[in-house]
């Protein structure tokens, strides 16, 4: 746990050095703020970072959030939020490809069926019902045109 | 005071009243949906203008805009998910409380609050109609840049437990909204020539990556099947503590509708800002600071009373100067001028009466909205009895829509999901995420007006008598923040320090 915190510390650090960095070739007006903020957060990081490898890292840290759920450890939470991720990361691909309607379908099908807990016919009925309220969302109450996805594209 | 009172009774009487109401409920339910918000409704509703008589579609245009942020907290409290971004402050602490079983508390806390802040923004802009034009003209970019330093003096506040991580936070947040065409230059920062990048990274976008996805995953690996625990006891009961827990918080409630008002004056400013202005001078003026993040109906009172008072500030620049203080107000404008009026000095003569009827129908549509809202309260609660495998799946299609549907750019899906994956690492890794968001919303306001200040004024800006003031005031409430602090901490530390009765007892 504490290893995977410095790593996500160094992240935001490498980050920050790369946005200053990539400003310091820019004319000064440009570059002001994202020197100053990038410096500033790389330094801050920098101290977060040996304070995390000496093990002094301050108590009540999480004040301003609630943390994750306590009966979950912390590789189910790893677990959850990776598995959750790549069922974003095929919703994304799939919208791109597919165009949001049958993506949003495909989604809420195969979700459900994955929990093991909904039945296929059960699933497709849910799935149906999204579709339509996300098609009167769009189509009647916002009115917007979206745009082809790329599989439409190829084939027209 | 005759066309005050005569404007009351006009938007009483058939057809005003029906607007006034279908117009609420129309709010109510668009502000529940994710993507939607009073912005694209207004856009859809413009071309009324021209069909419907303006006395009647302008009531329809402000009760839309003055609830949508009402409902908005229904969702966010319920399940974790911001609608607008203008919620996103109030589900810190407003879903923690869902969490602890006292989601009707939240609820009844957020309306109540809601309604008082939407009525005193619109009493405000019926106060200050005789001062308007002084009060509007005298902020320029030296004063819009000193109430953005002071909103990125509250970073501290947030990140309260890590001051290091919160400040990181902060900076970082202003980093990112760097991202796109620099204000000063033009150059395009960080775009690395990719079309996304270029017009900068969005708010929604970024709050419902950093909040939304951190909650839905929680929801996923929390054991047991339903999330029906967040609604324990007796609803109506619940509802009337929180209303309750307003009442007892009424100097905050106060000075944060105030905070609202005075945000919604300041052009570009809008009620995103405000929400968290908010919410940082909870935190800044609380005692005790142990329970914000985890569950403290302060952190629900000030952000909700803010952004509905934000919204009577708001049309105070638009009336006065046809100056719209925000995107939904810049719509306003647009109907103002399609049916022939241009706002300025005539609002405030020839039409008077306008004037009065947004204030009006500002007043009413919050309390009806806030009304109906504390009326379906127990209804709505219902969707949490829902699986959670069904309410992970409607959360996803809805988050996705909300992003998706804003700009219509599967680019804002992807940044969303990255924004998640950070989000999820900070909340992992006990990085306050709030500090970002404030520093990603102050970013660009703070670096146009700063340079626009300095490149026409030098130093000479620092004199300007709005700016001394408001410097002198910032700086007193900064050292009576502090002197508070510190005072609490010694007591603390005395406290700790006094021996307990029972051990008084033993040495006895």
């Amino acid at each position: 746990m504490k290893s995977r915190q410095s790593i996500f510390t160094a992240i935001l650090m490498a980050v920050s050095l790369a946005a200053v960095i990539t400003a310091l070739n820019w004319d000064f007006k440009t570059a002001l703020v994202p020197v100053i903020c990038g410096g500033v957060v790389f330094t801050l990081c920098f101290f977060q970072l040996l304070r995390e490898l000496r093990g002094k890292e301050a108590k009540g840290t999480q004040i301003m959030d609630s943390g994750f759920h306590k009966d979950a450890t912390d590789r189910e939470n790893m677990l959850g939020a990776l598995q959750y991720f790549g069922w974003l990361v095929g919703l994304y691909i799939s919208i791109w490809i597919l165009g949001i309607y049958p993506s949003i379908g495909l989604f809420v099908v195969l979700y459900l069926l994955a929990s093991r807990q909904v039945s296929l016919v059960k699933s497709v009925a849910v799935a149906a019902v999204i579709i339509g309220v996300v098609y009167v969302i769009i189509n009647q109450i916002a009115q917007e045109q979206l745009p082809d996805p790329l599989l439409y594209e190829i084939l027209f | 005071m005759d066309t005050f009172w005569g404007s009351f009774l006009q938007l009483l009487t058939w057809p005003s009243i029906g607007f006034l109401v279908g117009g609420t409920l129309m709010g109510l339910v668009l502000g529940v949906i994710p993507g939607l918000g009073g912005i694209t409704i207004l856009s859809i509703l413009l071309p009324l203008t021209y069909t419907v008589d303006f006395q009647y579609s302008i009531v329809l245009m402000t009760a839309i805009l003055a609830v949508t942020i009402t409902s908005d907290t229904i969702p966010t409290i319920l399940i974790g998910v911001p609608p607008t971004a203008s919620a996103s402050a109030t589900l810190l602490d407003g879903h923690a409380l869902a969490l602890k079983g006292e989601a009707a508390r939240a609820l009844g806390a957020s309306y109540t609050s809601s309604i008082i802040g939407g009525v005193l923004g619109a009493i405000c802009l019926w106060l200050s109609i005789p001062i308007l034009r002084p009060v509007v003209l005298s902020f320029g970019p030296p004063e819009i840049f000193v109430v953005a330093l002071w909103g990125l003096s509250m970073l501290g506040a947030l990140s309260s437990g890590n001051m290091l991580k919160g400040l990181a936070a902060g900076f970082l947040g202003i980093l990112l909204g760097t991202i796109g065409r620099s204000p000063t230059s033009g150059i395009y920062r960080y775009s690395f020539d990719i079309p996304y990048l270029i017009d900068g990274l969005k708010i929604a976008t970024i709050s419902l990556g950093l909040f939304a996805i951190p909650e839905v995953i929680k929801m996923a690996v929390t054991k047991g099947s339903t999330t029906e625990g967040q609604v324990r006891g007796n609803l109506l009961r619940g509802q009337l503590q929180g209303m309750a827990d307003v009442f007892r918080n009424w100097g905050l409630l106060i000075r944060t509708s105030l905070l609202g008002i005075w945000i919604g004056i300041v052009p570009g400013v809008g009620s995103a800002t405000a929400d968290w202005f908010a919410y940082a001078h909870a935190v800044q003026s609380a005692k005790d600071k142990s329970q914000f993040g985890k569950g403290d109906i302060r952190g629900v009172i000030g952000p909700e009373a803010s952004n509905n008072s934000c919204k009577g500030g708001d049309f105070i620049p638009t009336l006065a100067f046809g100056v719209p203080g925000s995107a939904a107000m810049s719509l306003v404008l647009g109907a103002f001028l399609m049916a022939g009026i241009h706002p300025g000095p005539n609002m405030l003569t020839t039409d008077v009466g306008i004037t009065y009827r947004i204030i009006w129908a500002l007043a009413l549509a919050n309390v009806v909205g806030g009304g109906v809202c504390l009326l379906f309260t127990s209804q709505i609660a219902k969707l949490l009895y829902l699986p959670k495998h069904y309410l992970i799946a409607v959360i996803t299609t809805f988050l996705i829509l909300a992003v998706y549907l804003g700009t219509k750019d599967v680019g804002d899906v992807l940044v969303m999901i990255l924004f998640g994956v950070l989000g999820y690492g900070m909340k992992q890794y006990g990085w306050a995420r709030p500090p970002l968001i404030v520093g990603f919303v102050l970013s660009e306001i703070t670096e146009w007006n700063f340079v626009i200040s300095v490149t026409l004024m030098g130093l000479s800006w620092l004199l300007r008598p709005m700016v001394m003031a408001m410097i002198v005031i910032f700086v007193l409430n900064q050292v009576w923040t502090s002197l508070k602090e510190r005072r609490m901490a010694k007591d603390e530390a005395l406290r700790r320090l006094a021996p307990k009765p029972e051990e008084e007892d033993d040495e006895e």
